[in-house]
């Protein structure tokens, strides 16, 4: 289907809102069909009732007439404002009495059967519901039709029904909304230890190698997760930490032999072919020093929220590099826009960044260039020179680590790679234009407003 | 005037002892900490070149050690984990210099004379650059072996350049030197100063020149050839 997170919430309140409405229903359909049961028996009772009296009332005079007496029992049954009319019919269909209110229902359409029969009918814009029964009148057999007016204001029993339907509907509707809303409760209830645990796995900086999830009041259902991330994150830590102990005796292992070796060299008596060596191997150590650095970037997380002034870092930059710089003819300068300009970040991490940076613009910049560093009030660091730039197509590879614009140019290919990580562990970025005549490198790290 | 090495790699020892040596340094070496302990105790040694990575322990736990028990004698650190990190703490450790593997041996040797000259061990006679020297002891400036009268504040900048040559001073290191002597200074006091000292440079046909480095400070090098 979708790949959107599908919310436990929703899933719950949706199915359980289908449920309840079903069962809200089903229950009112079926009191509904027992109410119309039971007035349909009420119903029948009475018009049975009444066509009992009215048989009652039915009587031979000496004429071998029938002749309808009507006495108090019955009187309900004879009086029209009641809503009851009564017919009485012979085997013909002839009518031999009927009400005083007059029977709005054709003779043909009441059914002359053999057993006392319930019937319904509709005329006009008025619902009845009759009955008509067979009865023995010494050798005549008559039958006595009553015929109920439903929608006669005394009739109460259908009213009721459409009442109990609606007044049951008005609450049993708050009823379920209350119920969907005691759901939300119930769910925010049980997932807020999740929602904590999830927090304190969010929150945390760095890599905190101690960090696990015991929340003593996650869900049973939800343990079994926290114990394998748990797990995972124990395996990650081990993993962790093996890696940092193999950089640091890598670290051990490469720099005491390069430095045995440097100091060995002084022994050789060729002066050039001293020289060469040397260069050799501090092209190696500067190599070795910057695979290990980018290791441990990459490995280690860096604490970058102290203050630091990058004033004062690009100040102790520009001052370090300047040597090498004005030996190799460029010249540089440091642009700072305030006395200092405070950032959250680690200092000598930044410093090393920018090292690189200003060793990349001094080797790469041309003779007689210009280098120019600049700290932004906006807290950012910026080195520029006016050197031939660097073609848009390298623009993303040059931070790739090894990557070199000439292979035999003497460097490690190594510090922009690390230039990159640093910005990367300040939650930041390299932002590099260049056209001929103008390369820059910028770092926007986050302003640390002095307290 | 006696080194004593702290290393536990025997080639590096063998090598360091050798270039100490051809400098005119004697040295004696031990590879532990304990053993560097218990020489440091009972002999007084003008530097002492410790790795860090020691077999017995922390070669910072040493430093530590030394200075409670009050013991000045300058340290300079070597270390093969020069995480950026490490630095730092082992300069707070107490150690006075630090060099991570591998290093030139010239730079090394230029560390033990700095510290040996911070510690007063050794008083330079003069400090020279191209043809100007400076005599620290009586002030007196030569430039291609004439002497050259400064102004005392002339002579101010010049020492704070030339102590540190082909390396940046600080505008503001020089701003406080020049502040030193009088506090009616204009803002552009140390551009001044600077100006007076090139063109004194100049006239004396030095070889060597100030390189504004704006911004930061200047730097006293010799002039390319």
């Amino acid at each position: 289907m979708t790949s959107q997170p599908r919310s436990l919430m929703a899933q719950i309140l949706r199915w359980h809102a289908i449920a309840v409405l079903i069962t809200a229903i089903a229950v009112a359909g079926s009191v509904y069909l027992f109410l119309d049961t039971t007035a349909a028996r009420i119903q029948h009772q009475t018009l049975h009732v009444h066509a009992q009296a009215l048989r009652q009332a039915l009587s031979h005079d000496g004429t071998g007439r029938l002749r309808l007496t009507q006495d108090n029992t019955s009187a309900a049954v004879f009086a029209p404002s009641a809503g009851f009319s009564f017919r009485i019919l012979d085997q013909r269909g002839t009518v031999l009495f009927q009400s005083a209110s007059k029977m709005v229902l054709p003779t043909a359409d009441i059914p002359l059967e053999d057993e006392e029969s319930f019937f319904r009918r509709q005329s006009r814009r008025t619902f009845y519901a009759g009955t008509s029964s067979p009865a023995q009148v010494g050798n005549e057999r008559v039958w006595i039709a009553v015929l109920q007016n439903l929608t006669h204001p005394d009739y109460i029993l259908d009213d009721l029904l459409a009442q109990f339907l609606l007044y049951g509907m008005a609450i049993v509707a708050p009823l379920l909304l209350l119920l969907l809303a005691i759901d939300v409760l119930i769910i925010r209830r049980a997932v807020l230890p999740v929602r904590r645990a999830s927090a304190s796995l969010e929150t945390a900086e760095g890599v905190p190698l101690d960090l696990r999830l015991h929340d003593e009041r996650l869900p049973a259902e939800v343990r079994p997760l926290a114990l394998a991330v748990n797990a995972l994150l124990e395996r990650l830590t081990s993993s962790y930490r093996m890696q940092r102990d193999f950089i640091a005796d890598a670290a051990h292992e490469l720099r005491t032999p390069i430095a045995v070796a440097r100091l060995r060299v002084e022994a050789v008596d060729d002066a050039a072919l001293r020289a060469r060596l040397c260069s050799d191997l501090d092209a190696l150590g500067r190599i070795v020093e910057q695979v290990l650095e980018l290791a441990e970037l990459e490995t280690v997380a860096l604490d970058t929220a102290a203050s630091v002034d990058l004033v004062q870092i690009a100040t102790d930059g520009v001052a370090s590099i300047a040597p090498l710089a004005f030996r190799s003819d460029k010249s540089i300068a440091l642009s700072p826009g305030a006395d200092s300009v405070m950032v959250a970040g680690h200092a000598a991490w930044i410093a090393k960044a920018l090292g690189c940076l200003l060793e990349n613009a001094v080797k790469h910049s041309g003779t007689s260039s210009r280098i120019d560093v600049s700290v932004g009030t906006d807290g950012t660091l910026a080195v520029c020179d006016d050197g031939p730039g660097i073609r848009e197509q390298d623009h993303a590879a040059i931070f790739h680590r090894f990557w070199k614009r000439d292979r035999s140019a003497g460097s490690s290919g190594l510090g922009l790679a690390i230039v990159a990580q640093v910005a990367e562990a300040h939650a930041t970025q390299v932002t590099l234009t260049s056209h001929p005549g103008h390369t820059r490198f910028a770092i926007a790290f986050r302003l640390r407003p002095v307290s | 005037m006696r080194i004593l090495i702290v290393e536990d790699h025997a080639e590096l020892v063998t090598m360091l002892v050798r270039l100490l040596d051809t400098a005119g340094y004697a040295s004696d070496c031990t590879t532990t900490a304990e053993d560097a302990l218990i020489v440091l105790s009972y002999t007084r040694y003008a530097v002492v070149i410790l790795d860090l990575g020691l077999p017995d322990a922390d070669g910072l736990s040493v430093v530590r050690a030394m200075r409670e028990r009050d013991d000045r004698t300058p340290v300079i650190a070597l270390t093969a984990r020069a995480s950026v990190a490490h630095r730092v703490t082992g300069l707070e450790a107490g150690a006075d210099d630090y060099l991570a593997k591998p290093f030139a041996p010239e730079e090394l040797l230029a560390r033990i004379q700095a510290l040996l000259r911070r510690s007063g061990t050794i008083v330079d006679r003069t400090i020279d650059c191209g043809n100007v020297s400076f005599d620290p002891a009586t002030r007196e400036v030569a430039i291609g072996g004439v002497p050259t009268v400064l102004s005392a504040r002339e002579l101010e900048v010049l020492a704070a350049l030339i102590r540190r040559s082909s390396r940046v001073v600080t505008k503001a290191h020089i701003e406080q030197l020049l502040f030193g002597l009088a506090d009616d200074l204009g803002s552009n006091a140390v551009e001044v100063y600077i100006h007076r000292l090139r063109r004194r440079l100049t006239l004396a046909e030095a070889d060597v020149e100030i390189v504004t480095v704006r911004g930061v400070g200047y730097m006293i090098m010799e002039r390319a050839a």
